[in-house]
């Protein structure tokens, strides 16, 4: 038998090696095909079989914060947490952004300087005062609206790529959850959201996040916050059902998502998006 | 000068039962580490998915109202509010759709009634949708409709009102005493 030189026997180590490397890249089958391959079981409940989007129209949207009240309440959201928040924005002139969201928008919004005689304080809510936040006077407003924000339930989850347990994952719904049985609260998700839309809850010092309210879509209910937004901004729908009005919308409204550059591929889509949100 | 051995491949058996073992120890001890329903649906605990639907909702979703509240919910139905759902205005629990009218929470849902329950959507906005009926000044608003609705009330308990005095929240631009 041959002895092997040096030269050879690292030669073969590293064709070994790249062979290796072959062998786990292997395509796997695409995601969303697999997916769908696993809900069109047989065995599985009829709750499997949907994937979800969400659309928020930003032209309806007029910033009362019934989304806030009433996700905080389905879900018991610790009080200085928010699952869905609704941001204000200010614009005066070209460029100057003023955005606010005083508790989440869970008081609504009272006016900060906009003149005149208010019809009252909103439920107790104080504004902050001028000097902290700037003076935004209503006429020199050239454009406002609000923006509610929550978890974008991206396809390109950051926030799952970096859990080091597999506590937070996409499901097959469509829908990121995060496993609190799991989850060891090392919060390296709540840093990788660019969206912001997770925390570390205090009580059980484990990630939450909005789930779209797994516990009521999958009993055939909307999520709280659709199901109790007045002016129909928020929207719910499955993009398997051909008659549902999520994917109506998608397929003739003007939508975008937020922070799109990120490639994080939100199903949360927004419709009349200014370019000053962020 | 290296040991002599006797069998050239000596080496690479031991390092073949290292492996071995090392593949069957990982087999065993999978099990212990790894949740029975981990991958089942995907790389995460498949259970999960149905702890998670354990849940009890808080609210209900709307249609169940009619059933019982039929005079408000036609008036709704006409009015300028017809695609505001209850819950906006009114806590509806989830145990109405289970068909628990027992627990119905009270003989009237919690409901706020004050102006600035109004004002929460109706207080001008710079940020709100312009088509959206907003109000800027209440004592103005006061002054323009107040006689309209309420000859028979002096002016001085306009300032004490609350919007539902003259304005049916189910129907807003009913008015009430005329």
């Amino acid at each position: 038998m041959k002895d092997k030189t040096r030269r050879e026997f690292i030669q073969n180590l590293l064709e070994g090696a790249a062979a290796g490397m072959f062998l786990v890249m292997i395509p796997k089958p695409a995601d969303a095909q697999r997916i769908h391959q696993i809900t069109k079981d047989k065995d599985l409940p009829e709750w499997f079989d949907h994937y979800w989007a969400y659309v928020i129209d930003i032209g309806k949207c007029i910033g009362c914060g019934a989304c806030v009240r009433a996700d905080k309440r389905e879900n018991d959201v610790p009080r200085e947490f928010f699952r869905t928040w609704v941001e204000r924005y200010q614009i005066t002139g070209e460029d100057h952004v003023h955005v606010d969201s005083p508790n989440g928008g869970y008081d609504g919004f009272a006016p900060r300087n906009v003149g005149g005689h208010l019809i009252a304080r909103v439920r107790g809510f104080e504004a902050p005062p001028l000097e902290k936040h700037g003076e935004v006077q209503a006429d020199a407003v050239t454009k406002g609206f609000f923006v509610p924000k929550m978890c974008m339930h991206c396809r390109n989850t950051p926030c799952v790529q970096v859990c080091p347990v597999n506590a937070s994952y996409r499901s097959p719904q469509g829908v990121v959850l995060v496993d609190k049985k799991r989850c060891i609260g090392c919060a390296y998700c709540v840093q990788a959201c660019p969206y912001g839309s997770r925390y570390i809850d205090p009580r059980t010092h484990t990630a939450d996040k909005c789930t779209w309210c797994f516990h009521r879509i999958t009993r055939g209910l909307r999520p709280a916050c659709v199901s109790v937004c007045p002016t129909g901004a928020r929207k719910f729908g499955d993009l398997r059902d051909e008659s549902s009005e999520v994917k109506k919308l998608l397929a003739t409204a003007l939508t975008n998502v937020l922070k799109p550059e990120l490639n994080t591929e939100p199903f949360c889509f927004y419709i009349g998006l200014d370019r000053a949100v962020r | 000068m290296p040991p002599r051995v006797d069998d050239p491949y000596i080496f690479i058996k031991r390092a073949l039962l290292i492996v071995a073992i090392a593949v069957v120890a990982g087999l065993i001890a999978r099990p212990l580490f790894v949740p029975a329903s981990f991958g089942k649906y995907g790389e995460f605990r498949g259970d999960h998915l149905f702890e998670l639907r354990e849940q009890i909702p808080v609210h209900g979703d709307g249609a169940i109202c009619a059933s019982c509240h039929e005079e408000n919910a036609v008036k709704k139905v006409n009015g300028r509010h017809a695609a505001v759902p209850c819950e906006t205005c009114h806590f509806q629990p989830y145990s109405l759709e289970e068909n628990r009218p027992d627990r119905h929470p009270e003989k009237s849902t919690p409901t706020d009634r004050s102006r600035e329950a109004c004002a929460i959507c109706h207080q001008f906005l710079p940020s709100r949708p312009p088509a959206f009926p907003q109000l800027k000044d209440i004592a103005e608003h006061i002054d323009s409709y107040w006689g309209m609705v309420s000859e028979q009330l002096p002016k001085e308990t306009a300032e004490g009102s609350v919007c539902i005095t003259c304005h049916d929240p189910h129907s807003p631009l009913t008015l009430r005493n005329t």
